[in-house]
């Protein structure tokens, strides 16, 4: 079992109605990479990931999630979404919300203490410890990007699935952001997904180009040709410290 | 208010002690059911449910008369009209979301009709009135023992899994994904909101007991940081607004549901308004601050 790849995709696809959204997609994913995936709006990057965290099914192929079919299996991932749709009256702190990463853990009445060191150093890992009392409807973008993420870290996740997390964040935060990721790779899986190609920076192994097919470049391969390959059209790239 | 405290001692109106501890004894379900309904902005739901009890009330009502059955109790009736709603609703909402709202005004109009076609052919006069909007003369020894049981299990089962509420309430997708079985707890809080509504169906009816399902908890929304502060504030509101409504129907001789209504309504008018003036004081509080620095 410890030997099955994280995930796995079998020539799978999907569509919507008669729009294809995935055809014949074949990814491996291993233990402890870094993968970066990016795509152009509408390529299937969303798709991909509801795959991969078993909220739909493919119309033909197999996807594996540590070697089990999602459902089973997906507990073991730290999902954090680009943004929810959240009331913002709903009264509720920072803290309220990272602990919501121990529920399944959690039969009822209080959480535990350990459910709430285990919370607090999430949110402390991400820098965002004094947040914890905070009205989560009174932060900001940024912030509460870090809390989600605080939340996903909280379940102890083995694979850390982060959507858009550089959606609407400065460049400082961004920045910073990159710093926590680098330390988390150490220790579980990490995928990335982003819209634009901004930072592939030195410590991503490699790309995965999702654009209804799904392409894998080691970041060695990279050129500006294949990046057009993959938009349909010139993009703009702005890399930081690419050093392969 | 003096003679409303004697009142209450009187042994010749037993119905009026009666209802004041019926409405403090189901403020605690109110309370904590309704600060759910309200986050998780389901009260219409709620209404559909509290409506359809009247096709409970009705039949229970005709069982008893026509066949002199005498433990077909209305509220009986009321509590297993009430659970089935909300199983229906709740399922129709998780399987077939696109339907959810013509099931929901369905079961609001059916019920209500099956009811009043019940009491039409019951044996002897019944005014639904009473039903509707409440009539504390209704209110019996007998429902406070069920008041008191159905209390002890929605507040347990209410505080129990209050984790669980919160995190389906304000993101049910992640608690999915976390292994949690968002459509049981869905389906929970819809049955034990249904118990809850039934509580106070004679106290203020089945048209106005949805008000003071969600505006207890909307006042309490505007002092709290955090959905348990509010289940506690909501209590002291419910409380407060019933045994105020109580009081003062007796001492005005006016209908007690409406007065109860009227009072909670009153508070979460004047919350309202009070409550932007006071944030809007602190926005410019806060602008001039940092205009100084």
């Amino acid at each position: 079992m410890s030997d099955s790849p994280v995930i796995l995709f079998k020539n799978v696809s999907f569509a919507y109605g008669t729009v294809s959204i995935l055809s014949d997609v074949d990814l491996t994913v291993e233990k402890n990479e870094l993968i970066y995936i990016v795509g152009p709006n509408g390529g299937g990057k969303t798709t991909l990931l509801k795959l991969i965290l078993g909220l739909i099914q493919p119309d033909t192929g197999m996807v594996r999630l540590f070697g089990e079919p999602p459902e089973r299996s997906r507990y073991r991932i730290g999902y954090t979404p680009q943004y929810i749709h959240y009331d913002p009256q709903f009264p509720v702190t920072v803290m309220d919300i990272v602990l919501m990463g121990r529920l399944s853990s959690h039969l009822g009445g209080r959480y535990s203490k350990s459910d709430k060191r285990i919370s607090t150093e999430a949110l402390d890992e991400l820098g965002t410890a004094d947040l914890a009392n905070r009205l989560f409807a009174d932060l900001s973008g940024g912030q509460r990007q870090r809390v989600l993420i605080a939340r996903s870290l909280a379940t102890k996740p083995d694979l850390l699935l982060l959507d858009e997390p550089t959606a609407n964040v400065d460049a400082r935060t961004e920045e910073r952001l990159f710093e926590v990721i680098r330390e988390l790779k150490l220790r579980m899986t990490i995928l990335l997904v982003s819209h634009d190609l901004g930072f592939v920076s030195d410590m991503i192994k490699s790309v995965v180009c999702v654009n209804r097919q799904v392409v894998v470049h080691p970041t060695t391969d990279i050129t500006d040709e294949s990046i057009r390959d993959m938009y349909g059209k010139e993009v703009r790239m702005i890399r930081h410290d690419i050093s392969c | 208010m003096f003679e409303f405290i004697n009142a209450l001692n009187d042994p010749n109106i037993p119905f009026l002690r009666y209802a004041l501890i019926a409405g403090l004894l189901a403020s605690l379900s109110f309370g904590v059911m309704g600060t759910y309904v309200v986050a998780r902005r389901i009260s219409y739901i709620a209404g559909a449910i509290s409506h359809s009890v009247l096709g409970g009330i009705g039949a229970g009502l005709y069982f008893q008369a026509k066949y002199g059955l005498d433990w077909c109790h209305p509220m009986y009736f009321a509590v297993v009209t009430a659970l089935g709603a909300a199983l229906v609703i709740g399922l129709v909402s998780i399987y077939a979301r696109q339907r959810e709202d013509t099931v929901i005004g369905a079961i609001w109009a059916f019920g209500m009709a099956v009811g009043l076609l019940f009491i039409a052919k019951t044996p002897g006069y019944i005014n639904p009135m009473s039903y509707l909007f409440g009539n504390i003369l209704l209110v019996s020894k007998t429902d406070l023992w069920l008041i008191i049981g159905l209390d002890i299990l929605v507040v347990g089962l209410g505080v129990f899994f209050y984790n669980k509420f919160l995190a389906v309430s304000f993101d049910d997708e992640f608690t999915k994904l976390r292994g949690i079985r968002v459509e049981v707890y869905y389906l929970l809080l819809l049955c034990l909101t249904a118990l809850t509504v039934v509580l106070m169906v004679n106290v203020v009816g089945i048209i106005m007991v949805i008000a003071l399902l969600t505006l207890p908890p909307a006042v309490a929304g505007y002092f709290s940081r955090r959905l348990w502060q509010m289940m506690i504030l909501s209590v002291v509101f419910c409380m407060i607004f019933t045994a105020a409504g109580i009081g003062l129907s007796y001492s005005l001789d006016l209908p007690s549901g409406p007065t109860i209504i009227f009072i909670a309504g009153v508070v979460y008018l004047l919350g309202a308004v009070f409550s932007r003036l006071i944030k809007r004081f602190f926005a410019s509080f806060g602008t001039t601050k940092q205009r100084n620095l």
